[in-house]
């Protein structure tokens, strides 16, 4: 709830406060967020109990698992894409 | 930027595990809350300053439902396959693959409804679908399609995954993936009980 209502504020503060020309400026922002994001995922990762016991012992059928059905939701909806509103592949405004 | 975004996770997790104090990895833990808000305000900022996407998001009209449908579908259907791949139960590769990346309740569950091995799973599990669909973003929207990014991201698309997401794709789809992790973050608490009692052990 707080990221809906956290999203909805940017959307108000971009229709009528922040200009046009920092666009740029918050595309570098992102960026650099994202690593510092994976940084601090990682960091509570590493962090938790039993991390690498549980990797040892369980991370080949975890990782199975993931490819499998991020693959599995991918592959079908790029079938059923075919249904919706064409697009420029790559497309970026 | 993938090369960045991979040496900054295996830093953050060798930081975590063997360098920094409980107290610095506890730091880490609150900043990610408060730098994941930063992010998503600047990716509300970006949406809001193109009012006009907001438009063409009609031309999907009620369509837009068969994008979370298709990633739950394919998501659980993924996860019994590579159970029965690997001789495990049913069970637990349906409810894995119904994590849809939201690690934190779907782990809570199946530990709860199946065992706390397969709870762990669904966990690290999930936590890697995470990481894959931040760290592929770039990869997935350019080459594949922006849907594929969007469907891999599962329920982070509105959120963890939204900011990676947003660097690659047409703002109109910035809305239709806070729209797809919506659905997807509603559907797992519903759907993944029902898996458990639906599916055989």
């Amino acid at each position: 709830m707080e990221i809906v209502c956290v999203l909805a504020l940017g959307i108000l503060l971009g229709c009528f406060l922040v200009p046009q020309r920092l666009s740029r400026a918050l595309h570098h922002l992102v960026q650099a967020g994202i690593v510092l994001l994976l940084f601090s995922m990682g960091v509570s990762l590493g962090a938790g109990d039993g991390f690498w016991e549980n990797l040892k012992s369980m991370g080949l059928s975890s990782l199975i698992y993931a490819v499998l059905s991020t693959a599995g939701g991918v592959g079908l909806v790029i079938l059923v894409s075919h249904l919706l509103p064409r697009y420029r592949k790559g497309e970026k405004p | 930027m993938i090369v960045v975004a991979v040496a900054g996770l295996l830093l953050g997790i060798l930081c975590g595990s063997l360098w920094f104090p409980p107290q610095i990895s506890a730091f880490f833990t609150e900043f990610s809350g408060v730098a994941l808000n930063v992010l998503i305000l600047a990716v509300g900022i970006d949406i809001g300053q193109n009012k006009r996407y907001f438009v063409q998001l009609r031309r999907y009209g009620i369509r837009i439902i068969l994008i979370p449908l298709t990633t739950i579908t394919g998501s659980v259907a993924g996860g019994i396959l590579a159970s029965m791949l690997m001789g495990k139960s049913l069970r637990e590769g349906g409810a894995v693959g119904a994590g849809l990346a939201f690690y934190s309740v779907s782990a809570l569950t199946v530990n709860d409804l199946i065992s706390p091995q397969a709870g762990t799973v669904t966990f690290l599990a999930n936590v890697l679908r995470e990481l894959f669909a931040i760290i592929l973003a770039p990869c997935l929207s350019v080459y594949i399609s922006p849907y594929a990014a969007i469907s891999a991201a599962g329920a982070t698309s509105m959120d963890t995954a939204l900011p990676a997401i947003s660097q690659y794709v047409n703002r109109e789809f910035l809305l239709i993936s806070v729209f797809h992790g919506a659905v997807c973050t509603a559907a797992v608490p519903v759907l993944l009980p029902l898996l458990c009692h639906l599916l055989p052990t």
